[in-house]
Order: structure tokens, then sequence, then C-alpha cells
């Protein structure tokens, strides 16, 4: 018993490092292997499969801002797949109450919830995210090699065909294109 | 958050150096050393940390939305209904507030005798326990869910819809009938529940013929309500009836 708590607690260090690294494999497996969880408990509290999808998803997200944030600390006894259960709950919860769905949301401890930005930053995150999709594919193909799958720039610049110089500067180029858009200065 | 400055290239860089830890030790001291002193340095490094994990958060749902793809092809049937316990703690905080509710309102109530009595007797029908199925018994059951948590609105909504196509069924009509009673819609509810209460051998007569007495009992027609309170067979209509004569 006490080996076997200690090998999870360390498989749990290692799958919150893989997330932290953007592991594809680590973020498909956390997000395929718990979906259905959320769905189940969405869809048994008025939601659609929809709904159910959008809340999983921003749930999901919060997850992972918040290991990246180092708000969430791999703990003895405590597991990714119920921090992200918890939180969708939370979440849900919280639309059904700001769609007037429900008056009374059961009381639980909303502290693990507290997100790792304030308001502001979370609009400027938002806006980022907004923006993003409407940068050339190029330019949204460079970043998320970089920013997203960690890969080196000389790996990005054999990938266009481009020196390793030239993809740095299109890199920089992309990166103001896209704060100039989030902050107006378009 | 004030944005209005620019920041060079030169800049981008070293900041995204230091936010990614590819400065050593000493570097790192002299940049923070740098940004203690240069309030809008500070800034700058904030706002690039938000860019960039709004870059990552970007690419991040965009993968997400590849994962639920391949959900969706490996298990095409949707699950659900499975956490009835968390849906029972739901129930139970709508009935605390169903209570709450009904206790102020006992409070603020003028002395009607007959309302009183409705209120301290009338308990909507708790609903029937549904596993999530498809076609319209889904659209029943949802409609179902957002009468247990108290949505009564919503529910008559969605269940008078379906009754146009299936008038005469009679579980629809029961339940309907019992959103327009927790709702409040006392002549509704009438209507929707009498056809059920005239009948023995129709499903829910009993319970029918209770909450037509009391819905009857609620706009102070006693007399038309007692011979329903009667023929329900509740353990407390006697009791009730009692308090009537």
């Amino acid at each position: 018993m006490q080996q076997n708590t200690r090998n999870q607690f360390i498989d749990l260090q290692i799958q919150a490092a893989a997330v932290l690294a953007n592991d594809e494999k680590a973020l498909e497996a956390l997000y395929t292997n718990n979906f259905y969880k959320t769905e189940a408990f969405v869809m048994a509290n008025s939601g659609t499969a929809e709904e159910a999808k959008d809340i999983y998803q921003e749930a999901f997200i919060a997850v992972w801002q918040n290991i990246k944030a180092g708000r969430f600390v791999p703990q003895n006894g405590s597991s990714l797949e119920a921090y992200l259960f918890q939180i969708a709950k939370y979440k849900w919860y919280d639309y059904l109450r700001a769609a007037k769905k429900i008056s009374v949301v059961p009381v639980e401890d909303s502290s693990f919830i507290e997100a790792s930005y304030n308001e502001e930053e979370e609009n400027y995150i938002e806006n980022v995210r907004h923006h993003f999709k409407n940068l050339g594919e190029p330019c949204r193909k460079v970043l998320t090699l970089f920013y997203f799958m960690k890969q080196s720039m000389s790996n990005i610049a054999a990938t266009f065909s481009w020196t390793e110089a030239t993809a740095k500067n299109n890199k920089y180029r992309c990166l103001q294109r896209l704060r100039n858009m989030v902050v107006g200065k378009q | 958050m004030d944005t209005n400055y620019t920041i060079s290239t030169e800049e981008f860089e070293i900041i995204e150096q230091y936010l990614l830890s590819e400065i050593n030790a000493e570097e790192r001291l002299a940049f923070e050393n740098k940004m203690s002193e240069d309030i809008s340095l500070a800034s700058k490094v904030n706002e690039v940390k938000l860019l960039l994990t709004g870059i990552e958060t970007a690419s991040l749902k965009e993968r997400l939305d590849n994962y639920h793809i391949n959900i969706k092809k490996n298990h095409p049937l949707t699950s659900g209904g499975k956490v009835i316990s968390l849906q029972r703690k739901l129930m139970v905080a709508a009935s605390i507030a169903l209570l709450a509710a009904v206790s102020v309102w006992l409070y603020t109530l003028k002395e009607n005798k007959y309302e009183k009595l409705y209120a301290a007797y009338y308990k909507p029908d708790p609903g029937l326990m549904s596993a999530m199925g498809l076609g319209n018994n889904y659209l029943f059951n949802k409609a179902m869910l957002d009468y247990k948590t108290g949505d009564y609105k919503k529910a008559i909504d969605e269940w008078g819809r379906l009754k146009t196509g299936m008038p005469q069924n009679d579980t629809l009509n029961y339940f309907l009938g019992a959103a327009q009673q927790a709702d409040g819609n006392s002549a509704a509810a009438i209507t929707l529940l009498k056809s059920m209460a005239s009948d023995a051998a129709k499903p829910f007569y009993n319970d029918a013929c209770w909450y037509t007495g009391l819905a009857l009992l609620k706009q102070g027609n006693v007399n038309e309500a007692i011979p329903y309170l009667e023929k329900s067979g509740r353990p407390e209509s006697s009791e009730l009836i009692s308090q009537l004569k």
C-alpha cells in the first residue's frame, strides 16, 4: 500500500512534468481519459453534449495554466484527473448560476480554482487567443512550433527552408504583429 | 493594463530569454535588478509573459479540438446519466432552496387557511429517475432534469412542446401538470391532472387525485377538493381532510 502510494505520487510528478512540457501524448491521454466523466456530469445536470465539451476544454486549459504557473503542486494522494474534474464541476455550477438555471450551488471549497491571472490579465490572454486565429498560417505555425512544441530555431528554419536568421526575424515579426492586434495599434 | 509603449525586437529577445530561462544565473540577477529599477521594463516583461501564455493557450485549444474529434471517432455514443449521486446533491440543494422559499412564503402569507394548508401538504412530485436516452425520450428526460432542479418554467416549455406531438401521453400530461403546479399555476395544473384523476386505470391515478385535490384546495374550492383527496389513498389525506371539515 505504502509502495503503491509512492509509485502513484511519482507517476503524478511525471505526468505533471509531461503536461508542463506540452507532451502531446500526455495531453491527449489526460484529455481523452477524463472527458466522459465530465460529460456525464454536465448532462446529468441540465447540460448538453456541446456545453459539456466547452466546459471541459476550459477546465482543461485552466488545469494546464495552473500547472504552468506553479499553482498545482503535485502532492501525495492528489491526482490531475481529480483536479480536472473538480475544476470542470466548479465551472459548470458557475455557468448554471450565471445562466440563472439554478439558484443554489453546492458549497464546495473553491480555493483550488483561484485563477493564475487577474481579470485584466485574463482579458489580455483572451485577446491573444482571439487574434491568434486571425494571424496568417505561416505566423501561426512558426509561433506554435516555437512556443508550444518547443522546437529549436534551427528546426523551424529547416521546416520552412529558411535560414536561421530569417526564421528568427520572422518569429519576432509575427510576435509584433500579434501584439499590435492585441493592444489595438494597427 | 497600460500597454502604451513599444517593445523593440532587442527588448523582446532579452525578455523572452529571461522568461524561458535561457540566460545564466548572473545575467538573470542583472536583469532582475534592472526590472526593479525600471517599472516600464517590469510591465513589459509581464505583458510578454501574457502574450506567450496566450499563444500557447491558443495552440493548446487547437489541439484539444483535434483530440475531441478523435474521441468522437472512437466512441460515437455518448455516455451520460452516470453521476447520479452528484445530481442528488443538486436536488438536495434545490429542495433546501424550495423549503427556504416556502418558509419565507409561509411567513409573509396573509391569514389564508387553505393556502397555508396547501403549503404544509404540497410537496412537488419528486419526478422520475431517468437514464439519458435518445429521441423524444431524451427530450423528456432533459426536461425532467430541469423539473428536478427546480427550473419549472423551462420544464413546462419543453414538455409543452413535446405534448403537441403526443397530446394523449399520460406520463407527459401528468408531469406537465406537476410542473405547472410547482410553478404556481393551479388552473393549468388542474386541467391536466383532472383527466388523469378521473380514471382509476390510468397510471399516476392516486398521485393525480392528490395533486388535483391540493390544487383545488389552493384555489379555495374545498368541496370539490375533498373527493379527490379521499381517492388519493395518501396516508396524510385523512388528516388534511379532517382540518377542512
